[in-house]
């Protein structure tokens, strides 16, 4: 059955009003990642099998991104509570369902592949919040911002318990992004970061393990080092324990220079120094092997897609297909930044996938979901005539 | 709307702002920053890796091993390997950690040493820790993580299950209500676990004590005191001692500042447990391979190949002394010089220039940082790697006999496999070097050596002066100069500087066998007619003679013998050579011993400085030496007159053929002969002498000297008091033998009693030694000439 012949021509008349920009963005970044997925994994007996997965993730990611985009996005505001809190129920049954992985649990295992609810709470959370905060009078004090933190706070501290700070802390800028974006004023805003910086610096002195405490230490030491204190033997210890990831990400991208050492060339990636380099460091290995130009290259296509989802929401005057581009455009630009900067050891290390280039298939598939999400609402044209928002 | 695009706006903004922050950083670490970061990634894949080299062997004159390499097999503990994997640490350490967590056992520290504190009671413990305490929550984490990690490790082994399964067990049994102690989570009882525990300990103690058993073995067969070797049990309490205390490895490094001043500094490195630690060097193969095939009951403990220098002499006898020892070079610590010198001769200086073209370009243009490496890396290599002689040939010869460390450059991954091959330097074994002894030859010197030292210790009345006696034997091939043996003993250091005869000088008096060269001095200037006194104007010899103020004595009142050249030296008489200096003084007697190599020349213009030969390589032998604090008549005679058997010997060769021969122990290697000049006539009088001393004279009584035909001089110097003599004798054989080697040898022995005299002492042990040679037929066919002998 063709979709043509299957489907109505008026579904099918809005993929010729789908943002081709986006579309190339997306396509590219993720060719780039299948690339860099590939070299990351090539002759590697364990995850050799990566690349061809996330070339199946990406293709069922394109086909239901094809589908999410025929029907109006009006009715994705009905089920937009419902997949939240199918995604809550997830992230809370985790610790009773999912088996213990790295000392972690957040995989559901399923035959042949498992999912990974957090991900999919970030595009759950997006939604929620795009719901809450479509009607401008919730976003105006900052009493009307409390529901919104909740919405975010509670699977980010799920998600916290897992463990997993990379993860959870990507909902504070989808929902600073998306609080600012609805209209809420500037106080407001700075009173949920301050709520947030407290609630960071309680969750580092209480939720947080050891490990990730020592890795935040070691991050903040590493600032004060010079060329001498790396031959001290209690540096070295650290340089291989908790400082190990960082400090060899840092060597990738410092040692592929402006030009890199070529695909699949990079010594670090290729000799196995670089630890989780298909997954949470795969940028180190863009940097070692395509250089800073090839770094600025792959970031310049996050910048254009997300920028490319900030004008869809500039175009769209309906309020929630507006807040869920912003939402989506944080999510992105925001985990991106996250990955690229726990890479050049600007923040600690955490463990966050790059979207769309990183390996991983329910990361790959909620980011073309939020996609689609977005291109759907840029492909709507209609009038919203009730006023700003749905009520 | 526009409000909100604007809010939009500032979205982009701040994402804009976060994108060129790390565009910058960047920027920064990757252009900016790039080769210190390149040279890291370089530091983390780029290894060399060596192949220690094979020392070249030492051979005797006729091509017989000496010293070779052999390889072994190198025994070493790991500690924090036995401690995590070994059953027997886990226990101990697991009931350390568990007992401090019990108020009333905190200050329990379980050993090695068997006991109420022992590993069998430390596994008692153990398994009776109840299972909850593993549960998360109820002790600290860390803690809680490492009593898993050391019961898991008594389980499995005991048990025989995997780790995965066991610690699966640990977790349920942790979970379950009540108190299920750790022991009892298998389904295997906690007896059997017990008794699979004792013997896993039961068989470490085996291994324990045949490592003792070998170890004490050794220490034996060199005579070294054997109640201080320290068992694998003791060295592991050791470690378990400095690893509960978290002690670090330190050492002490000079520091050099920006103005030159030194200070020393103290470093501190790597965890004690975390350092591999040798237990012994050499353990035979037999012993290794049993240990590699329990490896899986033994974690921790492991061995690896090395190689030994094995010197064929029996331990403890002359010539494995002269050989001397070989030691790893970090351990022998040779200075900055010595590593300059052998890189410079061992190591190329454009190696790492021969990269392939497959490298890379980015190789390429690390080639020169590599090369200001590689010599860093190859001297760490050879400190680690190689050994060095440290004493006797092995030193002397090191230069040849050392190897070429082989090293290649390879990348590694992280996991230390090599992946790629770059360049490499071929590891090569050192040459062989023959030396000019004669192991036959040597192994008799040294067994008539030593029959004559015990000989003359029984002599002795007091037991004090027993402990005194010494002997040595040297024999050199009066043509070329060659060392053929060179006994001592008794051997008491295995260092040659302190083998009796080689360094050792005497005590200051080579008595009556320097006559025969004063006797040459007097000759030649007659012949000249230089300052001296006519033989003819010679006294009679009435048993003493007034020098000035002074009475020198003779043995006997020889009467006209006294003033006959042979007859004075066969009958030793001191009376004519006392006239002899006080006819051409104290510079006489000094160009007398300076023209035999016996006394240091005056000056370059000397004309015996060519004569002088100050030390031998390969043997430390002490420089020849004369006193100035004795009367000169008696310097004539010997007193003050101090040097090796070996000086002696050279200068006996000169009376034997002429020119005075260059003492060395490489067989291959040419030396001078520095001839003695215009002097046949003399040298006929004193050989005439030397043949009447045997004949007729001091030695008469050693009527095998005669048999052999031996040309040769006795020597008695009594100084201090009665029982402190020097028993000399010196001379050698009419002609060469079938390998055309005319031997020639000096005898002496230390602190003989009074009475006994050169002949009886020195004389002996040479004829026996003659006799022995001859007793062997090749031997005899060798060094004796067709009709010497009896």
């Amino acid at each position: 059955m063709t979709a043509g012949e299957g489907l109505p021509t008026s579904r099918l008349a809005v993929l010729r009003r789908v943002d081709g920009w986006v579309v190339l963005c997306v396509a590219a970044l993720a060719l780039c990642g299948l690339a860099f997925i590939g070299s990351a994994t090539r002759d590697d007996p364990q995850f050799g099998t990566q690349q061809a997965r996330q070339a199946l993730f990406l293709a069922c990611g394109a086909g239901v991104g094809f589908f999410a985009l025929l029907p109006h996005y009006v009715h994705v505001v009905r089920g937009a509570w419902l997949f939240y809190g199918a995604v809550v129920l997830a992230l809370l049954g985790l610790p009773f369902f999912a088996p213990v992985i790295n000392g972690s649990q957040r995989w559901y295992a399923l035959p042949g592949f498992s999912i990974q609810p957090s991900e999919f709470a970030k595009l759950g959370v997006v939604l929620a919040l795009a719901a809450l905060l479509r009607f401008k009078s919730r976003a105006r004090t900052f009493d009307g911002l409390i529901v919104p933190m909740l919405v975010a706070a509670v699977p980010a501290l799920l998600i916290l318990r897992q463990p997993d700070l990379g993860s959870s802390l990507v909902f504070g800028p989808i929902l600073l992004a998306m609080c600012y974006a609805a209209g809420a004023p500037a106080r407001s805003v700075l009173a949920v970061v301050a709520i947030g910086a407290v609630g960071l610096v309680l969750a580092y002195l209480t939720v947080l393990h050891d490990y990730q405490r020592e890795r935040v230490s070691v991050w903040l030491q590493h600032w004060t080092w010079d060329e001498a204190d790396l031959t001290q033997t209690a540096v070295r210890d650290v340089l291989r324990d908790a400082g190990y990831q960082p400090w060899q990400a840092l060597i990738a991208l410092g040692g592929g220079g402006l030009w890199g050492h070529g695909l699949g060339n990079g010594p670090q990636n290729r000799y196995d120094f670089l630890p989780y380099r298909s997954e949470d460091y795969v940028f180190a290995v863009v940097g070692e092997e395509i250089g800073w130009v090839g770094c600025l290259v792959v970031l310049g296509l996050v910048a254009a897609l997300v920028s490319g989802l900030l004008a869809i929401a500039m175009r769209t005057r309906e309020r929630f297909g507006r807040l869920c581009c912003v939402g989506v455009a944080t999510w992105i630009g925001g985990q991106t930044l996250c990955h690229v900067a726990v890479c050049g050891w600007l923040a600690p290390a955490t463990g966050l996938p790059m979207p769309l280039l990183s390996y991983g298939g329910s990361s790959t598939l909620a980011a073309l979901l939020g996609i689609a999400l977005c291109l759907n609402v840029g492909a709507r044209r209609e009038p919203i005539l009730a006023g700003d928002g749905f009520r | 709307m526009s409000t909100t695009r604007a809010r939009i706006g500032v979205v982009a903004g701040a994402l804009a702002a976060g994108f060129c922050i790390v565009v910058l950083h960047l920027w920064y670490v990757m252009v900016h920053q790039h080769e210190a970061w390149a040279q890291r990634s370089r530091e983390n894949r780029w290894a060399f890796r060596s192949v220690p080299s094979q020392r070249g062997m030492l051979l005797d004159r006729h091509g017989r091993v000496l010293a070779h390499d052999e390889p072994a097999m190198q025994l070493s503990v790991y500690y924090l390997r036995f401690r995590l994997r070994h059953p027997v640490g886990a226990a101990v350490h697991g009931a350390t950690r568990w007992a401090a967590l019990q108020p009333d056992r905190g200050s329990a520290r379980y050993g090695y040493a068997d006991g109420a504190l022992g590993p069998m009671a430390a596994a008692e413990h153990l398994l009776a820790m109840p299972a909850r305490v593993l549960k998360r929550g109820v002790v600290e984490k860390e803690v809680a993580a490492d009593l898993a990690f050391e019961v898991t490790t008594v389980l499995s082994a005991c048990s025989g299950l995997t780790r995965r399964r066991v610690y699966s067990a640990l977790r349920e049994a942790a979970s379950a209500p009540g108190l299920v102690a750790c022991g009892d989570v298998l389904p295997m009882p906690r007896d059997e676990l017990l008794a699979a525990f004792a013997a896993t300990l039961a068989s470490l103690r085996r291994f324990d004590a045949e490592l003792v058993a070998l170890q004490r073995e050794r220490l034996a067969t060199r005579a070294l005191p054997t109640a201080e070797v320290e068992g694998l049990m003791a060295r592991l309490d050791d470690l378990r001692r400095r690893s509960l205390a978290g002690q670090r490895v330190t050492w002490t490094e000079d520091v050099t500042d920006a103005n030159g001043a030194t200070t020393t500094v103290e470093r501190t490195g790597s965890l004690v447990e975390e350092v591999t630690r040798v237990l012994d060097d050499h353990v035979p193969f037999e012993f290794a391979a049993r240990l590699r095939v329990g490896a899986a009951r033994h974690p921790g403990l492991e061995v690896h190949p090395s190689i030994r220098r094995v010197v064929v002499p029996p331990f403890g006898s002359a010539l494995a002394v002269l050989l001397g020892s070989v030691r790893e070079i970090d351990r022998a610590r040779p200075n900055d010089e010595w590593f300059h010198r052998y890189v410079e001769r061992e190591l190329p200086a454009d190696w790492v220039a021969e990269l392939p073209a497959g490298a890379g370009s980015d190789v390429e243009a690390d080639a020169g940082v590599l090369q200001q490496q590689v010599v860093e890396r190859y001297v760490d290599a050879v400190r680690q790697w190689e050994r060095r002689g440290t004493a006797g040939l092995e030193w002397t010869f090191d230069d040849t006999l050392m190897g070429r460390l082989g090293m290649r450059l390879v990348e590694r991954d992280a996991s230390r496999r090599e992946q790629a091959l770059w360049t490499h330097l071929g590891v090569e074994a050192g040459d062989d070097v023959r030396v000019t002894v004669d192991a036959d030859l040597q192994a008799i010197a040294e067994r008539r050596v030593a029959a004559v030292q015990q000989q003359i210790a029984a002599s002795h009345v007091a037991e004090a002066d027993r402990g005194h006696v010494q002997a040595a034997l040297a024999v050199i091939d009066a043509g070329t100069g060659d060392v053929l043996a060179y006994a001592g003993a008794p051997v008491d250091s295995s260092a040659p500087r302190n083998l009796p005869g080689v360094w050792w000088k005497g005590n200051g008096s080579l008595g009556s066998v320097v006559k025969p060269l004063v006797l040459v001095e007097q000759l030649r200037r007659e012949a000249l007619a230089v300052e001296h006194r006519p033989i003819a104007t010679f006294d009679p010899c009435a048993g003493k003679y007034v020098f000035g103020h002074q009475s020198l004595g003779c043995l006997h009142a020889h009467g006209d013998q006294g003033r006959d050249p042979v007859d004075a030296i066969a009958v030793s008489c001191n009376s004519f050579f006392f006239q002899c200096a006080e006819g051409f003084g104290a510079e006489g007697v000094a160009q007398a011993l300076r023209r035999f190599g016996l006394c240091r020349p005056a000056g370059d213009a000397d004309p015996f400085a060519a004569c002088w030969q100050p030390s031998v390589a390969g043997v430390p032998i002490a420089t020849p030496r004369l006193s100035t604090a004795q009367a000169v008549p008696m310097r004539a005679v010997g007193y003050g007159v101090e040097a090796s058997p070996l000086s002696v010997a050279r200068a006996y060769a000169a009376l034997a053929t002429g020119s005075l021969p260059t003492l060395g122990l490489r067989a291959d290697a040419r030396r001078p002969v520095v001839a003695l000049g215009d002097v046949h006539a003399e040298l006929e009088v004193v050989r005439a002498g030397l043949r009447a001393c045997v004949d007729t004279g001091t030695a008469r009584d050693v009527t095998l000297l005669r048999h052999f035909g031996v040309f040769g001089k006795t020597g008695t110097a009594e100084v201090g008091r009665d029982e402190q003599n020097n028993a000399w004798f010196a001379g050698y054989l009419p002609g060469p033998g079938g390998d055309g080697v005319q031997l020639c040898f000096c005898a002496v022995v230390y602190w003989v009693p009074h009475g006994v005299h050169g002949d009886e002492a020195a004389g002996r042990l040479v004829a026996d030694w003659l006799a022995e040679v001859e007793a062997e037929p090749t031997l005899a066919a060798r060094y004796l000439a067709a009709g010497v002998g009896r």
